[in-house]
Formats: C-alpha cells, structure tokens, sequence
C-alpha cells in the first residue's frame, strides 16, 4: 500500500472508539508514516544519564529508524545527534558505547565533535566557499527529566514537563522510592527481538488481564514456590487499578492487590537466600522492596514503559519486526546485596514470563497478517463497563479495562492525522575547539526545516 | 584454579566470590594454553556428545542428574559480563535449572510449545586437568533450530567444569557465550 497526499489513510475510519484496523499493524507504508510522524513528532525516550557520565562519552540509540548518537561534549552538555556524515551518509559510530574526543567517519576522514559541529575536513580546500549547507551535524532538541534523557524533531514541541503532564508524579514515584532519587543504569542491557508491529508491546503493556492466561506457566511456577506471584491475581476481582495519562502514556498501580510489600511477591532465586539473610540481618525488613520494583508499571508513549527495575525501550525494526532493549536500573547508597539482588529479580521474568509475551506478539502478527477477511481488533473492553472518566477526561478501570489501549491509539491517531513540522537542529557557526577548522571551509546555516512529505 | 562451592549460609561474600569465580573461570579458558593432554581431550568429547544427545532427545531429566547438586549454569549477555554487575540469561543454582526442566514439559509455556527440534553439534573441543582434580574444557556448540516458524542457528562457545567420576563426569560449573545476545535476538527460552 503507497499513499499519496491526495489520498491520505483514513484514520478515522482505522482507528475507531472500539476497535482498531489490522492494517495499523502489517502495511508497510503506514509503517515508514509513523517512523516519521510519531517517532520524530513527539518526545522519544533517548537514554540515561549515568550512561553518558563524562565529556566525551557516547551511546548508540535510534529514535524510530533514525540512527542516533547521545553524547556528552566537552562542555557537558547532552546532544542527540544523527549518526551521519553530513558528507555521503555513511554510520559514523558502530560500537554500542563508547568515549572518544571526535567522531570520525572511515570513510573520509570528516570528523566531528561530540556536539556535532564539524571539526576536521579532509583536503578542505577541494570545497568551494561559502558552501550552501552546513555540514554539522543533525541533531534533536534534547531534554532532560531527572536524568532521563528525551529528544524529539519537533519544531516546537511542548515542554518536556508538559508533555509527561500526568504521568510526572508517577515518574517521580518511581524515581524517590531510590535514596537519591536517582537510577544507575547497568549499560548491558539484555536484547529481544520479535516478528511483530511494535504497537503490539503498546496494547500489552496495561493490559493487566492477560497476566493470568498468557502467563500460566509463570504463575504455576510461583505456586510450586508457595509464593503468589504478582500476576497470579485473579482479573476479576483483585482491586489493581489502570489510569490513562494523557499523551497516550498510562499507568498500572498493582499495589492495591498487594499486602505486605513487593517483596513478598518474589519467587525462589539463585543466590536469594544468601543475599536476604545478609540484609535481613542488617536492616529492617522493607529494606528488601528495593530489591524488586515498586509495582507500579509507567508507560510513556511511543518508546519507555518502566516494569519493575527494568527501562524497556522499544525499537521498531520493520512493520512485522521490533526490538526490545531491557535496561537494569540499579540504586545509589543502598546496601550491594540489593543490588545483586536487583539483577537476579530481573533475570526470573526474563527467562519465564518474557518469552511467553514475545511468542503471543508473534502469533498476533501471523493471525493478522494471514487472514485479511478478519479486519478489526477489538478494544472496547471496560468502555460502559466500570471504567470511570474523570474532568480531564482520563479513564480509571480494573486491569482488565482496554481503556489505556483506546488512548494511545487516539495520542497515535492525533500524531499522524495532522503531523507536528519536524526541524533538524543543527550547531551555529564554526568549531569551538579548533582553530584549525578555519580552513575547513564550512558554513553554518541556519536550522533545516521540513514538514513532513508524501510517501509517494 | 581452585573450585569453589557456595554453602547456603555464605551470605553476601560467599554469593561474592561465586561471581568472581565465575568470570575468572571464563577469563582462564579463554586465555587458556593449548590443551595437550589427548586422551583427556577425547574423554570429555565423548562426554559433551553425551551431554548434547540427551538434550537433542528431549531427555531433560537425565541431563539434570549429569550436574553436580551445587553446580552453577551461568549465561552471560556479552563475553565480557560479571555475574555481579550485568544481568544475564541464565545464573541458575540447581533449583533453577529444575524449574526450566519443568518449563519443558509445561504445554502452557507458549513461548516454548511445541518444542523445536534441535541437533547439537560440538566441535574444538580442548581440556586441560586442573590442581583440584577437576577439569575445564572450552568447545564450540552450534545449535541447528527448527521450529514452525522457520530454521535457526545459533553459534555458541561452552566452557565446562567437570568432576572426574568413575562412569565419566559431573558437571559442576557451565558457561556458554552467546554472540548474538549481545546485539539482540529472538528469546532463546527453550535453550537448554
């Protein structure tokens, strides 16, 4: 399916109150639509900052399929840059992580500082001067919230803390509950890939009920423990709540059908035994909840959902392929045990409930695919059936209301229909560092703008 | 290298000085010297044939009795991982490894069922005898994966500690690298 700008998707006609179209998961062409519009026209989660500590740090992220550098220059200050050469396109940086002083291109020799302005270029007098464009790199405008770093291609996007608007004391809740209010996150992040359109992690990610069917093996492996996992919670009657929060993020506070403390919802582990008795013997039993998370489950659409310790980051691939990145958060000034403990609370979901999830994503998208006559998806649940609205027009339901669902279909829908203008951000003016770029013969330009085109 | 086992009442520098050992072991055998010892080589080959048949049968429960009850099962993310600073796909005591037995037979485990049909195959294989009497081996482990969804391969390393025994070996300490985590892959939940 190719659209043209006089015929663009119906959206409406897609995305309805109750229900959702199968194309919205398998046709390629809405696919590159929303690596455009959604992962460019909002805020994108990028990374952390104990990721990138020192001047001249850099990780390797991507906001949609755009390939992206999240740096710390020599000044300190964050950047999101295109990992581009300005010059012929090539990747400048393959390495997931890494600290160097420049990036530099193999392939001819332009190099760059951490901030993205060009700093070196190769047999500069081969350019005519002034050149038309500049060649500094492209970049987003970043932000930061508490150490989770954002960026986006909006022209002019809404504050940060606007745009996390509801979900901010959510956010802050989770980030308190850590002595310094800070994360530390472990940069070895575990790496799951899935066939499938990565809207289906969307529809998942607050859908408490399918805990119970979907992760049947999980929760039996519990009950051998003797120890109610969290997800052995009957749907229809445990008194967990989910919330949408505007912008299409939500929330599922599971610590209404939990007495006594997360902690007491863990199941064996490896080391366990060994590493509780030493802070039981040290430390009052409440201690042992920052081992585990605080139950409370954040979603911040289009690419953050916080389960548990874990930062899992989404990264769509292709219409049918999604990768997941799972990032530990560790905890400052706490006892080690807690956070060795923190690494084997995560390896359990991981090994016994994840794989569950993935293989139900991939069935969807086979049965999606497979079966054109079957259009819709159904989304109606809880709608006129005990979800509760409040006068900001957000939904409270049980867990098994699809209202967070419904709402970030309509965060989506708002996305695509009327696309936000994008602009590249670029540095102003020559290198800051080296004067050597003054025969580099570059000429900074003002900010790229463009409005999203046709795929045609 | 010594071996070390880790009594439940260890505490935090006992669970400690498991991971270390763990990285250590790792660290040795890829630094290791060339193994010279043939009729030692030939040995433990026969025995990781052994051990890869079973799991290609789907004989899960034999393949538990091979392990030593204190044995460790350590997958890390990347070559270069600690079992104390990164997370990992298997740091499995005993218990642990029965609950993924158990997962094997679970036809509620949608992410496993029906199982795939898998053939093992091992090649460059070395061992060398430590001063303890134990013995570490280092081998490449390809697994040939087919499921409903399509054929897979998997390329690992796997290093092995083992306990001489009078019909073969125990095992008492495994590690298998697996390059393609690190970048990422599809969930290798029924891997074994």
């Amino acid at each position: 399916m190719v659209f043209h700008a006089a015929n663009p998707p119906d959206f409406d006609w897609l995305i309805q109150s109750d229900r959702v179209h199968r194309r919205l998961y398998t046709d390629p062409a809405l696919f590159e639509l929303e690596m455009e519009r959604i992962f460019g026209g909002t805020w994108s989660y990028l990374g952390h900052e104990s990721e990138i500590p020192q001047p001249g740090c850099f990780v390797r992220r991507s906001v949609g399929r755009r390939p992206i550098l999240l740096t710390r220059g020599q000044d300190g200050q964050i950047h999101g840059l295109f990992n581009r050469c300005t010059h012929r396109g090539t990747l400048l940086i393959t390495a997931d992580k890494g600290c160097s002083k420049r990036l530099t291109c193999p392939y001819h020799g332009w190099c760059f500082g951490l901030d993205g302005r060009l700093h070196t270029l190769p047999v500069a007098e081969s350019y005519a001067n002034p050149h038309k464009a500049s060649f500094h790199l492209g970049q987003l405008q970043v932000e930061t919230y508490r150490g989770l770093i954002f960026g986006t291609l909006a022209a002019q996007p809404p504050e940060l803390t606007n745009w996390l608007g509801a979900a901010l004391p959510w956010l802050d809740e989770h980030l308190d509950r850590h002595p310094k209010g800070t994360l530390r996150l472990v940069n070895s992040p575990v790496r799951l890939e899935f066939a499938g359109n990565w809207k289906l992690l969307w529809d998942n990610a607050a859908d408490g009920i399918h805990a119970t069917f979907a992760h049947r093996s999980y929760n039996q492996l519990g009950h051998q423990a003797k120890t109610k996992t969290i997800l052995a919670r009957n749907p229809a009657s445990t008194p967990m709540v989910s919330q949408t929060l505007d912008h299409g993020h939500c929330v599922v506070d599971q610590r209404p059908g939990i007495l006594g403390g997360p902690w007491l919802t863990m199941r064996q582990l490896p080391t366990r035994e060994a590493l509780e008795g030493s802070l039981r013997a040290q430390y009052p039993p409440e201690m042992l909840d920052l081992a585990t998370g605080n139950m409370v489950n954040l979603s911040l659409f289009p690419n953050l959902l916080l389960v548990g310790n874990q930062l899992m980051v989404v990264e769509p691939q292709a219409v049918d392929r999604t990768r997941i990145h799972l990032y530990l958060a560790m905890a400052e000034d706490v006892p080690e045990a807690i956070n060795l403990l923190r690494l084997r609370v995560d390896e359990d979901f991981v090994s016994f409930g994840t794989p569950d999830d993935l293989a139900i994503f991939e069935r969807i998208q086979e049965g999606l695919v497979g079966i054109p006559e079957e259009e819709w998806l159904d989304i109606s649940r809880g709608e006129h059936a005990g979800d509760q609205e409040d006068d900001w027009g957000r939904v409270t339901g049980s867990i098994a209301t699809e209202a967070p669902i419904r709402a970030y279909w309509q965060e989506w829908k708002r996305l695509m229909k009327d696309p936000v203008p994008l602009q590249v951000r670029r540095a102003v003016g020559g290198a800051r560092e080296n004067g050597g770029l003054e025969g580099a013969k570059t000429r900074a330009s003002a900010s790229h703008s463009s409005l999203p085109e046709p795929i045609n | 290298m010594s071996s070390l086992q880790l009594p439940p009442d260890q505490g935090l520098e006992g669970v400690k000085a498991l991971y270390d050992e763990l990285a250590t072991e790792r660290d040795w055998v890829l630094a290791a010297p060339l193994a010279t010892d043939k009729v030692l080589v030939a040995a433990v080959a026969q025995f990781l044939a052994l051990e890869a048949r079973m799991l290609d049968a789907g004989r899960f429960e034999a393949w538990l009795d091979l392990w030593d009850p204190d044995g460790w099962y350590w997958i890390p993310l990347r070559r270069d991982s600690h079992p104390g600073q990164d997370q990992a796909l298997f740091l499995d005591d005993r218990r642990r490894l029965q609950e993924r037995v158990w997962r094997m037979r679970d036809l509620y485990a949608w992410g496993i069922q029906p199982l795939p049909e898998i053939v093992r195959g091992i090649t460059t294989v070395e061992a060398w005898k430590q001063v303890d009497e134990t013995v570490l081996s280092s081998s490449t482990l390809t697994l040939h994966i087919h499921s409903g969804s399509g054929a897979r391969l998997v390329a690992t390393r796997q290093i092995h500690r083992l306990r001489p025994q009078s019909s073969g070996f125990q095992i008492f300490r495994k590690t298998v690298l697996i390059p393609e985590l690190a970048q990422g892959s599809r969930h290798l939940g029924w891997f074994l």
